[in-house]
């Protein structure tokens, strides 16, 4: 409700300010534009897309791009502060603090106010003697210019955020959205292109397209987190039945990801891992066996299982090759498979001994015997070192059992 | 094939070489060759990504790119353009029948070429034919819309038609099944984009073209696997409850077959569509607190200490907890808590009553008594059918909602009498 009322102050405040302060604004035309951009920005960034972990990322390319070419600074930032403000203030899935947000707003203000000489630039080029071929490219250039800028500066508050490395958070951010982003600078050129014959219908008709893709883009990462809740929701309930091993597979999951992230593992690759982890269990599961004939079944079990599941089903190679001997891993053809199947091995491992000897230090585990199978092979040893990393950034507690609970 | 699809088609190659014949058509610009060619290979690759509009139908978004190479190139390069477009290469992938190959060819191109007449009559002009970069005049619009509607409208019709004659539904019912409100609007929007590409190819030329296919492009593929996502996600939740259960001989399909009687008490109830879905979800997973509860409770042939069936009367909330962890099924949560109370107000775990039960939790609590009376338990042996179905009406008004009961004791009747026949 205070993110509401905020809004509703902002939005009168700023409307009321910009309209004073600038006389451009003051005629009717002039009313009429900014409020036009402002509905558009506003819309756009009610529609951003929220990522895992809870990051919001307000993709905004083509409303910047097209107006910091088509339209003076004046009108750009006080429709984006107007409109884009407010559609950030307003967004309900956006989970962060209102502060956060009203970093969000400057920063982006910030940096449309830094291109708009750029866009300045390339309109005077435009109607110019400019041909078509460079200019598309001059304003394709500018929407890559401004997208990269976008998303570095994005990464640097969540770096600060989460204290992360800010590398680590602009790949983060942007593997999912390289693809919106590319449709967002290709419509900003559009509209740039078609403005002096379409006008306003067609900026409204190309932003209605970059409205409908992200609407899919924000429809298909609730059905991805949909199915990555349900399956790790479902795999809790499982491991209800043998309370000691709850919150086991999750905490396997995130440690192998974690390790996979390092270790260069494609977003694809990355999601299979993450299932297969919390899956590799899944054999075992209300059954209560032991020893070493037992051990290879459940991976058979498991991995039956999780073939039968679609979605999941390229998980199933990699359970079945978990409880494999680091040996055979290590001579295995399919090599990410291979070591998907070793991270899943180490890390339901390490969590293992971590349950029974809390008071040791991860690191001295990894380098202790109990992993002396690992270090056979070169794979397997570097894996270990990506471990210790891992282990070290992590708090330990967040690899013991006991802080599942809390 | 039937005779009368046979004749239709007979009547539609006709009227398109009349057509074709006999029209005063506009020439064929030669000169404007590239962008043509890349239209016609846009309209190839966005045919073979056409997807279904939630709506019903696949308006794909070839259909812009028609509007597209009607409006810049004139109406025989747009008629060239949806024979090429009609069929996608995956058709002779998949073998699709030549005789059905050939039927969406001639019923594009005749919409087509009949937009096309229409918007060369009321005086449209292809652009590429008029002084590029000049703004738009307003007189184009009418021709430009009439065209539109027609070829939309005209290709639906055929469409229908065909789909009438060859399956015996009257044309009514096809056309009564189409959300027009939300198929107005894909195709006001398609229309525009159309619109908007014909005038990017007039000013910018093919390179224009190339930059609005990446929009495209990514709009299609995230809603393609969206949409397939969605649709297989009763199926991950439905194999992965199965696994569960499986161990268990007593519950094993427990979760599969509930969902089937919630299913029919459901459509009974005239629910369609999304809230069907949810109570089947529901259905699914309303006892996924169940496996938490201690294996040996379950399948224990004594009767239970008050204390252990303590312990089974948590398994409603400890779904609530489970799923509550599940932002997608948050509306199934409330169901699956209160699918164990009863209308007298005796159940667990809230002890609430009557119309205070939500609805589909009282589907849901219907469904879970006959599946718990049609199957074996430890104590005591599987009922047979009707013996079943008068125990829930024994029930009926005291444990169970009697309108609900009826239900599925009408949907189960009708559905055997189907397997009869």
């Amino acid at each position: 409700m205070t993110a509401r009322r905020l809004a509703a102050v902002w939005l009168t405040a700023l409307a009321a300010g910009i309209i004073v302060a600038f006389s451009e604004v003051r005629t009717a035309q002039g009313l009429s534009v900014v409020a036009l951009l402002a509905v558009l920005w506003g819309l756009n960034a009610l529609l951003g897309a929220r990522l895992g972990q809870g990051s919001m990322v307000y993709v905004d390319t083509a409303m910047a791009l097209s107006s910091v070419v088509l339209f003076s600074s004046t009108v750009v930032v006080s429709s984006f502060l107007v409109g884009a403000g407010a559609g950030i203030l307003l967004n309900g899935r956006d989970q962060s603090s209102l502060g956060y947000r009203l970093a969000q707003v400057a920063r982006k203000s910030i940096l449309v106010l830094a291109v708009a000489p750029l866009g300045a630039l390339v309109r005077g080029q435009a109607s110019g003697q400019l041909d078509t071929l460079s200019l598309q490219a001059a304003l394709v250039g500018l929407g890559l210019l401004y997208a990269i800028a976008d998303l570095l500066t994005d990464a640097l508050a969540e770096s600060v955020r989460n204290r992360t490395s800010v590398a680590d958070e602009f790949i983060r951010l942007a593997r999912p959205v390289v693809a919106i982003y590319m449709g967002h600078v290709s419509t900003g050129a559009v509209i740039v292109l078609l403005f002096p014959t379409m006008g306003y219908v067609g900026l409204v008709a190309m932003m209605a397209l970059v409205l409908m893709m992200q609407n899919s883009f924000n429809l298909l990462l609730r059905i991805r987190t949909a199915y990555h809740e349900t399956v790790s929701a479902l795999v809790l309930a499982a491991e209800m039945q043998t309370p000691s091993e709850s919150g086991h597979a999750k905490r396997v999951a995130d440690l192998a990801t974690a390790v996979g992230r390092r270790l260069g593992f494609r977003s694809s690759e990355l999601e299979r891992l993450g299932y297969a982890a919390l899956l590799h269990d899944i054999g075992r599961i209300g059954t209560e066996s032991d020893g070493d004939a037992a051990q290879q079944s459940h991976a058979q079990v498991g991995a039956d299982i999780v073939e039968q599941i679609p979605f999941v089903s390229s998980a199933a190679p990699i359970v079945r090759a978990h409880e494999l001997d680091a040996e055979v891993l290590f001579g295995m053809a399919d090599s990410n498979i291979a070591v998907a199947a070793l991270l899943v091995k180490v890390a339901s491992r390490l969590d293992c001994m971590l349950r029974s000897a809390p008071d040791i230090k991860p690191a001295e585990l990894l380098e202790s015997e109990v992993f002396s199978d690992m270090r056979q092979g070169a794979a397997g040893s570097r894996i270990l070192r990506q471990f210790v990393q891992v282990s070290d950034d992590w708090t330990p507690e967040c690899i013991r059992p006991s802080c599942e609970e809390s | 094939m039937s005779l009368r699809v046979k004749v239709y088609f007979g009547f539609l190659v006709g009227a398109l070489a009349l057509l074709l014949l006999v029209f005063p058509w506009p020439e064929f610009p030669w000169s404007a060759w590239p962008a043509i060619l890349l239209l016609m290979i846009l309209s190839v690759l966005a045919e073979s990504m056409a997807f279904d509009l939630p709506v019903g139908g696949t308006v794909s978004l070839t259909f812009a790119l028609y509007i597209a190479g009607l409006l810049y190139a004139g109406p025989l390069p747009a008629a060239a353009m949806t024979v090429v477009g009609a069929v996608p290469p995956q058709d002779f992938r998949d073998h699709k029948p030549i005789f059905r190959m050939a039927f969406n060819v001639v019923m594009l191109s005749l919409s087509m070429l009949v937009a096309g007449a229409l918007f060369t009559t009321l005086g449209g002009v292809p652009l590429v034919s008029t002084d590029s970069g000049a703004p738009l005049v307003p007189s184009m619009a009418i021709p430009f819309v009439v065209a539109v509607l027609a070829m939309n409208l005209l290709n639906t019709a055929l469409f229908s038609l065909v789909v009438a004659l060859s399956s015996g539904v009257s044309i009514l019912s096809v056309w009564r099944d189409q959300n027009l409100a939300a198929y107005l609007i894909s195709f006001t929007v398609l229309a525009l984009l159309g619109f908007g590409m014909a005038q990017l190819i007039n000013v910018a030329g093919w390179s224009g073209a190339a930059l609005m296919v990446v929009p495209f492009a990514v709009a299609r593929q995230t809603f393609q696997v969206y949409r397939q996502l969605s649709d297989t996600y009763s199926e991950t939740i439905r194999s992965f409850v199965a696994a569960i259960e499986a161990k268990d001989t007593y519950t094993r399909g427990h979760s599969e077959r509930v969902a089937q009687y919630t299913h029919i008490i459901a459509s009974e109830m005239g629910f369609k569509g999304r809230s069907v879905e949810r109570i089947v979800y529901a259905a699914l997973l309303h006892d996924v607190g169940k496996i938490g509860v201690r294996r040996g409770l379950l399948t224990k042939p004594t009767a239970l200490t008050s204390a252990e069936f303590d312990e089974v009367r948590m398994h409603p909330e400890d779904g609530c907890k489970i799923l509550g962890s599940v932002e997608f099924l948050q509306d199934i949560v409330p169901i699956v808590r209160a699918h164990h109370e009863r209308v007298d107000g005796g159940g667990y775990p809230d002890g609430i009553g009557g119309l205070d039960i939500p609805y589909e939790a009282r589907m849901l609590a219907v469904a879970d008594a006959y599946d718990a009376m049609t199957s074996s338990r430890p104590y005591r042996a599987a009922l047979a059918r009707d013996a079943a179905l008068s125990e829930l009406e024994s029930v009926a008004g005291s444990q169970l909602d009697a309108e609900l009961v009826a239900a599925l004791v009408s949907g189960l009747s009708q559905e055997s009498t189907e397997a009869v026949q």
